[in-house]
């Protein structure tokens, strides 16, 4: 499902990074693990197909994203990819609910009833109608992980998503996401420096 | 959801610095389309009650008063000539057609003007109830007057001496009402039109009672003013001079007047409009730091809506879109504003000059002004817009 050969990337600024090669198959779930500055956040943008790499080849889903045109590139990641990031990001002028039906939008679909099911199944259904700066971290978290399932992507990537927290939340964070990543039929990449995760995942890459 | 409610939804979630911009830009476009329609109305009022009126001849004083007061009625006349020398006047070969009018009275405020038959009909005065005048004493009144004073058919006015209601009333000044005149959208809606014989009856002795039969000869009967038609329009240059030089009449052109009037308020009506437009281009620079600020603070939701697979040109659409709709919103409640402010101050100028000013047809240069609120708009939300378009996803992400 994932294959990247001689993954390279460069900087402007001269940071070199050589990725070795990864070979995933679908229906498995998979750790990317790594310290600080060994390009963490930049693989994970060329597998979201944020950035392109200089050299090498990345192939998802059968498809070859550097022979992919930018606007070629948001399409396919609005189609196959959701992102959850390290810090939450949403819309703040719109409610929990009404970023979702933005989502929806953008990848051309209109599902409520779905946006219901993810809610409820994340716990924050009762938070709908309320803007996302009003929400606790936790709260945060767990809609930014609906944002990024909503689309019923087959690729969530999960960029530092326990970085800062604590044990028993950090495993109540990974074992949500595994859970949605199985309910909603999708496959989990989670890039992370944080080594307690390692004892969730079978697949594991060190970086 | 989509890229238009997001962009309003932005907007209100702004509420202080969008009203900002929005408030100036109501103010720009509101004081200079009022200053449009007043112009326009004003000088549409003008214009028509100008019809069919080339020269005026009056007492000697100034030629504006003369204007004002015999065509416009808000003015004091100069004084007034005798008959015989308009008369005169009237027959030269050069005069199409003449009417002479001459003021007395007036019903509470009102003016009660002698004129000859043809002035209703240069204001194509239409009677809507009653009849024409027949006897001295009798009136028409135009529809301002009997929609204000309530007057009906057969009630009769006890008019005072002069222009102004605080003058004396005669007692012998009673006239009464023959006929109700259609509005007009001319001056005679706020006159009292009557034969010229019941103004001189008031305001000569008594012993002029037969005079509606003979020609004396010594006539020391007066008029007010004369309105005169040419023959030709070439006239214009050459008569008003002949008469101003050889006669002790004064003779002046209402165009010539009416222009030099306009100039006169033209120059603060210009100086108002560059202040107005200098407050539509800060509004356009309030709008841009607005965009510019907001787009530092939103780049990270920016960021987001991109990876969920939003395009450049969608971003850069709404971005573009939160602005049009502040300027468009701001032209629409602008145009309210100066409607207000038409209906405001042509309720003051009724109050004062008897006067009114209503239409409110969308004038060519608002339609200007539309187009100047959208450009302000489009300009205003260029660079935030080419920003957002050229923005690096993966860069802002990473340093979030």
């Amino acid at each position: 499902m994932l294959k990247t050969k001689e993954l390279e990337f460069n900087y402007e600024n001269q940071m070199f990074f050589k990725f070795q090669n990864i070979d995933l198959k679908s229906n498995e779930n998979l750790l990317i693990i790594g310290d600080s500055g060994v390009g963490k956040t930049t693989l994970m943008h060329l597998l979201a197909g944020l950035l392109k790499s200089n050299s090498g080849s990345i192939k998802l889903f059968d498809k070859e994203l550097n022979l992919m045109s930018p606007s070629q590139l948001d399409s396919f990641r609005k189609n196959n990819i959701g992102i959850v990031f390290q810090r939450p990001h949403f819309v703040n002028s719109l409610t929990v609910k009404e970023n979702l039906q933005l989502a929806q939008y953008i990848a051309n679909k209109k599902d409520n009833n779905r946006i219901e099911d993810i809610l409820k199944n994340l716990n924050i259904f009762n938070k709908s109608n309320k803007k996302t700066n009003q929400l606790s971290q936790g709260e945060k978290q767990r809609a930014s992980i609906a944002l990024a399932i909503v689309n019923s992507p087959k690729l969530i990537l999960a960029d530092e998503p326990t970085s800062s927290l604590d044990d028993n939340n950090c495993a109540k964070v990974i074992e949500l996401l595994k859970k949605q990543a199985t309910d909603f039929g999708a496959q989990l990449i989670v890039i992370t420096h944080d080594s307690r995760l390692k004892k969730h995942f079978k697949n594991t890459i060190e970086l | 959801m989509n890229i238009f409610k997001l962009s309003i939804k932005n907007i209100f979630n702004k509420p202080l610095s969008s009203s900002i911009s929005l408030a100036l830009l109501i103010l720009g476009v509101g004081i200079i389309s009022l200053l449009l329609q007043l112009n326009t109305l004003i000088k549409d009022q003008m214009d028509n009650n100008l019809r069919g009126i080339d020269m005026v001849v009056g007492a000697k004083g100034s030629p504006l008063q003369l204007i004002l007061s015999s065509v416009y009625h808000i003015d004091s006349p100069t004084g007034n000539i005798s008959f015989q020398e308009a008369e005169n006047i009237s027959k030269n070969r050069m005069v199409g057609s003449s009417i002479k009018i001459l003021y007395g009275d007036n019903y509470k405020g009102y003016r009660i003007v002698g004129a000859e038959k043809k002035f209703i009909d240069l204001y194509k005065g239409v009677i809507k109830e009653g009849k024409d005048w027949e006897k001295p004493y009798e009136v028409l009144v135009g529809s301002k007057v009997y929609e204000k004073l309530k007057i009906n058919l057969g009630d009769e006015l006890v008019s005072s001496h002069g222009l102004r209601e605080t003058g004396q009333s005669h007692d012998e000044g009673k006239f009464k009402v023959v006929g109700l005149l259609e509005p007009s959208n001319s001056v005679i809606d706020q006159l009292i039109i009557t034969s010229p014989q019941s103004v001189w009856n008031i305001h000569n002795d008594h012993d002029h009672d037969d005079e509606d039969e003979h020609e004396h000869e010594h006539d020391d009967r007066e008029i007010t003013a004369m309105l005169i038609k040419f023959k030709s329009p070439m006239n214009i240059i050459q008569f008003p001079r002949q008469i101003n030089e050889n006669t002790n009449l004064q003779a002046a052109v209402p165009s010539y007047e009416i222009s030099r009037l306009f100039k006169l308020f033209g120059f603060g009506i210009e100086t108002l409009s560059y202040l107005a437009y200098l407050i539509i281009i800060v509004s356009g620079f309030s709008l841009f730091i607005n965009l510019f600020n907001s787009m530092r603070e939103r780049k990270y939701e920016m960021a987001l809506i991109r990876t969920l697979g939003a395009s450049r040109l969608q971003l850069s659409t709404m971005i573009i879109f939160e602005s049009l709709a502040l300027t468009i919103s701001g032209f629409v409640l602008g145009l309210l504003f100066s409607r207000f402010g038409v209906m405001f101050v042509s309720s003051l100028m009724e109050e004062s000059l008897n006067y009114n000013l209503n239409s409110f047809k969308i004038l060519n240069d608002e339609f200007w002004l539309l187009g100047l609120s959208i450009l302000i708009g489009m300009v205003s939300s260029l660079i935030p817009a080419i920003q957002v378009y050229k923005m690096n996803i993966s860069k802002i992400l990473a340093n979030a």
